[in-house]
């Protein structure tokens, strides 16, 4: 059989079976397209989510502590010393000694306290290493009651990298050794505080409901204040009468919370957030230092 | 070049390349489905295919990955598993149905190197390197193509080589 007719039979076959078939509309094979594209998004979102919670779990594990656990509680009785320090409050250097028994639902007050500061915490400085802080920081205020730590995303934000957090009532004090402002890379430091309103639960990385989690209990007990008395629950009013112009408010970018900075030029020196933003609306959680996800 | 481009496109080629296809698989509605999938893809990345210096080169390629896929063939299996009766067959005349018949007792790689180039009507060159092979490998493959499906089709033939499906 030659070339010619071998072609001849192709062309017969084109002309027997093209009147067969029928282009879909274009439409239908546009969206099949799309459908294909979303299904090969969600594959790959999904694989993006499994080994997200692969790889949070294995950090988790590698984590000295995963979550923030309660630790030993302070001793019941506490040495009536007072050290006096060029930066702390009046209100703060003569805190009598307490023999009370401390309870789970009601941590006990540290006897004496610290200073929220633009530049740490009085006692310690942004900065300081870690154990030096820590030393000083339980000099005043005891062991603290929870401990925790965190590689990659911690429950205050993304930090500048892993996270040791320490917590006293209401006050977390956080180290990394991440390069911050303070410190270069590699160094355990001291690199901000928070005042917070609720306990800093581990980050679950299995919720993906539709909402946002519950909150997360609230903290009750030691609630340390600035020199000039800020503070968890101070007055917008308040606020404005201490910091006047260096003060601004603003809605949150995101959800229905207000803002507050406290800025000294271009230096953010505290920042927190607002119950509203009227004059009797009060602080829900004040911080300073270098900030998660700046 | 805008969305007409792409319906332009589809549309003057889109039966030429169901016939290569059906000609390569000798199943219409697995042809009908690998082409319309690859050109679903073609319209999600229109803007890289046309472009490119053969876009029909694109389409039919992918047409045949899509028709020569284990998972499609899986799949194909069961549904036809599934099915409570077999899908009605499209009738189809006896001249194509014995060649296409005799294209199907053929190797896949002569059954391509066949239809492009007597059904795309591509010259032994664009086979080459449509193919990814030299031409010098195309035209004599060619011609033990032809020489095999020639024998199918006089006389039934003897069995060439293992066919791929």
């Amino acid at each position: 059989m030659r070339s010619d007719d071998l072609r001849q039979r192709f062309e017969a076959l084109e002309t027997e079976v093209l009147p067969l078939t029928g282009p879909p509309a274009t439409e239908a094979i546009r969206r099949r397209g799309r459908r294909r594209q979303r299904t090969i998004r969600a594959a790959v979102l999904l694989s993006a989510v499994l080994l997200g919670a692969v790889a949070a779990r294995g950090a988790a594990r590698w984590s000295m502590q995963p979550d923030l656990q309660p630790v030993s509680p302070p001793p019941t009785t506490r040495p009536a010393v007072v050290t006096s320090t060029t930066t702390a409050p009046a209100s703060s250097t003569t805190r009598p000694a307490t023999t009370g028994q401390s309870t789970t639902s009601v941590p006990p007050r540290p006897t004496r306290t610290v200073v929220l500061r633009a530049d740490g915490l009085g006692v310690t400085a942004f900065g300081a290493a870690e154990q030096d802080a820590m030393r000083a920081l339980q000099a005043r205020l005891g062991p603290p009651q929870e401990r925790g730590s965190w590689n990659g995303a911690t429950p205050f934000g993304t930090c500048p990298g892993p996270v040791r957090a320490v917590r006293w009532g209401r006050l977390y004090v956080l180290f990394t050794n991440g390069p911050t402002r303070y410190s270069p890379e590699g160094r355990w430091h001291l690199f901000a505080w928070q005042v917070n309103q609720f306990q800093v639960t581990a980050i679950d990385p299995q919720y993906s409901g539709p909402t946002p989690p519950p909150d997360p209990p609230p903290l009750r007990g030691y609630s340390p204040r600035t020199a000039t008395g800020i503070s968890y629950g101070s007055t917008v009013a308040e606020l404005r009468a201490v910091y006047s112009r260096r003060l601004q408010l603003g809605r949150a970018e995101s959800g229905p919370t207000y803002q507050f900075t406290v800025r000294r030029g271009a230096t953010t020196e505290l920042f927190g957030s607002l119950t509203g933003g009227t004059s009797g609306a009060t602080v829900t959680w004040l911080a300073a230092g270098a900030v998660c996800g700046e | 070049m805008g969305d007409l481009d792409f319906d332009e496109f589809y549309a003057s080629n889109y039966g030429r390349f169901v016939v290569q296809l059906y000609a390569v698989t000798g199943s219409l509605p697995d042809a009908e489905d690998a082409v319309q999938e690859a050109f679903a893809r073609a319209s999600v990345h229109w803007g890289r295919v046309r472009a490119y210096e053969m876009p029909e080169a694109w389409v039919r390629r992918v047409a045949l990955n899509v028709a020569f896929t284990g998972l499609r063939r899986a799949r194909r299996v069961l549904e036809v598993l599934t099915r409570a009766e077999p899908p009605p067959a499209a009738p189809l005349p006896g001249a194509s149905v014995e060649l296409v018949e005799a294209l199907g007792r053929l190797p896949l790689h002569f059954r391509q190197v066949l239809v492009l180039y007597y059904l795309a009507d591509l010259p032994v060159e664009r086979v080459a390197g449509e193919l990814g092979i030299a031409v010098g490998t195309a035209k004599s493959r060619l011609a033990r193509a032809r020489d095999a499906l020639a024998r199918q089709l006089v006389d039934g033939g003897e069995e060439v080589g293992s066919a791929q499906r």
